[in-house]
């Protein structure tokens, strides 16, 4: 190429270079709106996740067909960039090769094998989008655009490759396509000069088009290229239940939660910018799929919208607007850029974030808008304010509730449990067990069970107040620390050592969120859910299956316990000891389960239209179950209440226990 | 306008009437292990209190209770919901003084204060006695609304909706008077916003020393009734086999 076609090419190349980097920088500097979060530890960790997510594609490949494309038209295009080296080089300079790669065969095969996965991958991407056409996916010019460039780079790196080779295939021949195009080239009988200009021609076009594709890279949703590597990389690697954060009210705040879009933090804005629109969370929303108005994929991308509108200004260094931009930042996210029934539909119970793979956190930014709501405008949907109230009022959030603490174990053995208080082994019964007279059943079960495996345990009966879950759910994060620490303190007047629980959301407050407030609090107890103590009993022979359950069961996963704490297998291991037990799963399940519609305030909300315990009550008789095993109070009442409804035109009955239930049956002696 | 508005403390009414218990050899009711909270038509009360300030600038509301220490909870949750004061009149084991006297106190806490309207809840929680608010206004001589549930400025007067057995009735009239509360969609009490209720624990609660006067009828007796019940839950995973079961456990005890 002569000195003004390189000279050309630089312009062109410092132009798309410098237009991308500005853009980039402009979303660096809307990141910094965000507040400080420490994302920096475990560095280690952090590049293996990177490694794992994003070179490895694990979570992408979740989903076979939408996994497979990608990874094809990703990889593909790692390898791509690598060939561009040499194909940009020996266009400016003939004769260059780059060393090792260059004119080795091998390369031209690889990469003309990963051009064709390319375009195969860009082939079920149309099939899929423009022909399945999936809810999930947005329908707007930016996929064809996209889509097009792709198949833009690679046809003309072909036809270019293919032109080149005709003049003079050095290392070209083990590359089928390349060889094929050139075979096609030389048989029309162009001359070399012929052939060097129409080389020339899609080179530039090549080139074109790639410094197009970079320059739309950062506006597009093709963002995700740069930002899913960092997302990934400052990814939460505690478990999902560790995910909200507490707030410290000794410090002045000046707002309590999030009301504008600079009270996230800068990782939070991350989140937003990664997005890729993919639909994967909307797709396992059980607040979408029960035609709430909330939609996970909606609700980042509206955020995503607002923050972009907010950071034009910014990163323009145009500061002639800098007043509309303050009040664009100014502007309260709720009512404008998200409605309060949007952020009371979600039932935080995380199959979003857990199928979402470029690793976006949507869960914390609900509940840090619920968190404005509830404390800085005292606003609560209706049900919701009377659960709130009685929390504050008398330690529970059952309002109404016939029942006392003592309910399930009156006039009963376990009753003199309460009055020695030197026991190490808590049996921490929370709210629903003890309160609900469905869910009272499940503590008598577990008291029995532990009674017969010979456990020393106490309980706190009266004493015993609420974990703090619902509070922490509904937004009043003030209420929460106000119990945790209550009963922090509580717990330091016993010899406790071991607290177990039949609730995950309790399980889950005391493993994952009371170390938030007592950091020594992991050290002094040992938390145990009783799926996990119920295994550990019958591991050490301390209990045993006497008798055969034989029955056809499938295990609910309950949010809390499953993708909150990744204990999948545990109880279906339990399950397994039982002798005659039929497991079948359902088609939603591990982390991929529905939730049972009561978690995150769920319980005490009044749902419109389809509910999410009678969708999943569907796909318990789906499933072929005469029995459905839960391992949490409050699916076992919301699973009773739509297996009770959608049991009309069923053939069989199907019957609702607890884990603890089913052993309680399975352990009892025979010889009676 | 100086509004007060009379709270009090009692047992939480939604304790199942199986928890509920006498202090051993006394007359009082058990507080251990038991939630104490604000009478509920007195949120209500309390409630009309604030909408009405909301509605007339320079308005203020003063919530006042008589009772031990302890009832100073009650305060901090009216102020926590922004109660402009709070004032307790001081009194142990209130439970003992018959409504008379206690109406008798709170008059003259409304006169100490300055009040020109007292609102009160329609009857305690615990007791259901329904007789200070009457008695309070026969106290002060000031006319007074019953079964209020909410009060709205009208032109030059104050306009009181009050609830009757069918319907309503709306009655008209100027300070001072005293209204007695009722529960309606309309006065569900506010939930507090969590920096009001942290400054509320900061703020200072009012003493205002009355002395109990007046003749009192005394608590003679006290107790639970203790109710025989003989239940038995007839066993069955569906209707069919309970029915089932429930007709052979009747033929069983000849009943049929």
């Amino acid at each position: 190429m002569g000195l003004l076609g390189i000279i050309v090419f630089v312009i062109v190349l410092v132009a798309a270079v410098g237009l991308f980097a500005r853009a980039v920088y402009q979303r660096y500097l809307i990141l910094r709106l965000g507040k400080p979060e420490d994302r920096f530890d475990q560095i280690g960790e952090r590049v293996k996740s990177v490694l794992v997510y994003v070179f490895g594609q694990k979570k992408v490949l979740d989903e076979a067909y939408p996994g497979l494309l990608h990874v094809f038209i990703f990889w593909g295009f790692l390898v791509l960039a690598l060939g561009e080296l040499q194909f940009f080089g020996e266009g400016l300079f003939p004769g260059f090769v780059l060393p090792l790669l260059g004119h080795s065969p091998v390369f031209f095969l690889i990469q003309n094998v990963f051009a064709i996965l390319v375009l195969v991958g860009v082939l079920m991407a149309c099939w899929r989008r423009y022909v399945v056409k999936p809810d999930r996916l947005d329908h707007n010019p930016e996929a064809a655009i996209i889509l097009s460039l792709i198949t833009g780079v690679v046809l003309t790196l072909f036809i270019a490759d293919g032109l080149r080779a005709a003049m003079h295939p050095a290392g070209s021949e083990m590359a089928p396509v390349t060889v094929f195009l050139a075979g096609l080239f030389i048989k029309q009988g162009w001359s070399q000069s012929t052939l060097n200009t129409l080389y020339y021609a899609f080179w530039w076009i090549h080139a074109l088009i790639m410094f197009g594709f970079l320059v739309f890279i950062p506006y597009s949703k093709h963002m995700h290229l740069i930002a899913c590597p960092f997302n990934t990389f400052f990814r939460s690697l505690s478990p999902m239940g560790k995910m909200l954060q507490p707030i410290n009210f000794e410090d002045e705040q000046e707002t309590l939660g999030t009301q504008k879009i600079n009270d996230f933090t800068w990782k939070q804005l991350l989140d937003l910018l990664t997005c890729t629109q993919c639909g994967r969370c909307q797709d396992n929303c059980p607040a979408y799929l029960s035609d709430t108005p909330l939609s996970s994929k909606r609700f980042i991308n509206n955020l995503k919208d607002h923050l972009l509108e907010c950071g034009k200004e910014i990163g323009s260094g145009n500061t002639s607007n800098s007043s509309e931009n303050e009040s664009l930042l100014e502007k309260s996210l709720i009512g404008s850029v998200i409605t309060e029934e949007e952020l009371w539909s979600c039932k935080t119970c995380g199959a979003c974030q857990y199928v979402c793979p470029v690793m976006i956190e949507h869960v914390p930014k609900n509940v840090d808008l619920r968190r404005y709501l509830a404390m800085e405008e005292a606003s609560y949907p209706s049900g919701v304010d009377n659960a709130i109230r009685s929390l504050e009022d008398r330690g529970h959030p059952y309002k109404g509730t016939m029942a006392s603490r003592s309910s399930w174990y009156r006039d009963s053995w376990v009753e003199d449990l309460v009055k020695e208080n030197n026991k190490e082994v808590l049996f921490w019964v929370g709210c629903t067990a003890a309160l609900d007279d469905r869910n009272m059943k499940i503590a008598q079960a577990f008291a029995e069970l532990l009674k017969r495996s010979g456990v020393s345990f106490g309980i706190l009966g009266e004493k015993e107040s609420c974990c703090g879950d619902p509070a922490r759910r509904l937004g009043n994060e003030f209420l929460y620390d106000c119990i945790a620490r209550e009963n922090i303190e509580l717990l330091k007047n016993y010899k406790v050592k071991t607290i177990v629980t039949t609730c995950p959301h309790c399980y889950n407050t005391f493993k994952n969120e009371y170390p938030q407030i007592d950091g020594e609090f992991s050290q002094k107890y040992q938390v145990y859910h009783h799926t996990e103590y119920l295994a550990q009993l019958l591991k050490e022979k301390k209990l045993t299956v006497e008798s055969s359950f034989t029955e056809t069961i499938t295990y609910h996963d309950p949010c809390y316990l499953g993708r909150y704490n990744e204990i999948f297998d545990v109880p279906r291991e339990v399950l397994q000891n039982i002798s005659g037990v039929k497991p079948v799963e359902m088609q939603r399940t591990r982390g991929r389960s529905f939730c049972c519609g009561g978690g995150g305030g769920g319980a005490w909300t009044e749902e419109e239209g389809v509910r999410v315990n009678h969708m999943r009550a569907e796909q318990v008789f789906e499933s072929g179950a005469d029995v459905l095993c839960t391992a949490c109070p409050f699916c076992m009442t919301m699973m009773n209440d739509g297996i009770k409804v959608k049991q009309a035109g069923q053939d069989k009955v199907v019957k609702v226990y607890d884990l603890a239930e089913i052993l309680e049956i399975a352990t009892q002696k025979t010889d009676i | 306008m100086q509004i007060m508005v009379c709270l009090k403390q009692i047992l939480d009414p939604e304790l199942p009437p199986r928890e509920f218990r006498l202090e051993e050899g006394e007359m009082t009711p058990a507080t251990e292990g038991v939630h104490l909270v604000m009478s509920p038509f007195d949120q209500n009360g309390l409630e009309v209190g604030l909408q009405l300030r909301e509605k007339m600038p320079g308005t203020t509301v003063t919530a006042v209770t008589v009772g031990p220490e302890g009832a100073g909870d009650v305060l901090r949750k009216a102020l926590a919901v922004k109660a402009d004061r709070a004032v307790r009149v001081p009194l142990e084991q209130d439970c003992k003084l018959s409504g008379n006297i206690i109406a008798g106190m709170l008059a003259g806490a409304a006169r100490e204060l300055g009040a020109d309207m007292v609102i009160c809840g329609r009857q305690a929680g615990d007791w259901d006695g329904g007789q200070i608010g009457l008695i309070l206004a026969e106290e002060l001589g000031w006319p007074v609304a019953n079964l209020v549930t909410g009060i709205e400025p009208g032109s030059g007067k104050l306009v009181l909706k009050c609830e009757l057995d069918e319907g309503y009735e709306v009655l008209e009239g100027n300070t001072p008077l005293v209204a007695v509360v009722t529960n309606h969609e309309t006065n569900v009490p506010r939930i507090a916003k969590v920096k009001d209720t942290m400054a509320a624990m900061r703020k200072k609660l009012e003493l205002i020393d009355i002395d109990p006067q007046g003749n009192s009828l005394e608590l003679a007796s006290l107790e639970i009734p203790v109710k025989e019940v003989n239940c038995e839950i007839v066993p069955g995973e569906d209707g069919v086999e309970k029915a089932d079961n429930l007709i052979k456990r009747l033929s069983e005890l000849k009943v049929l």
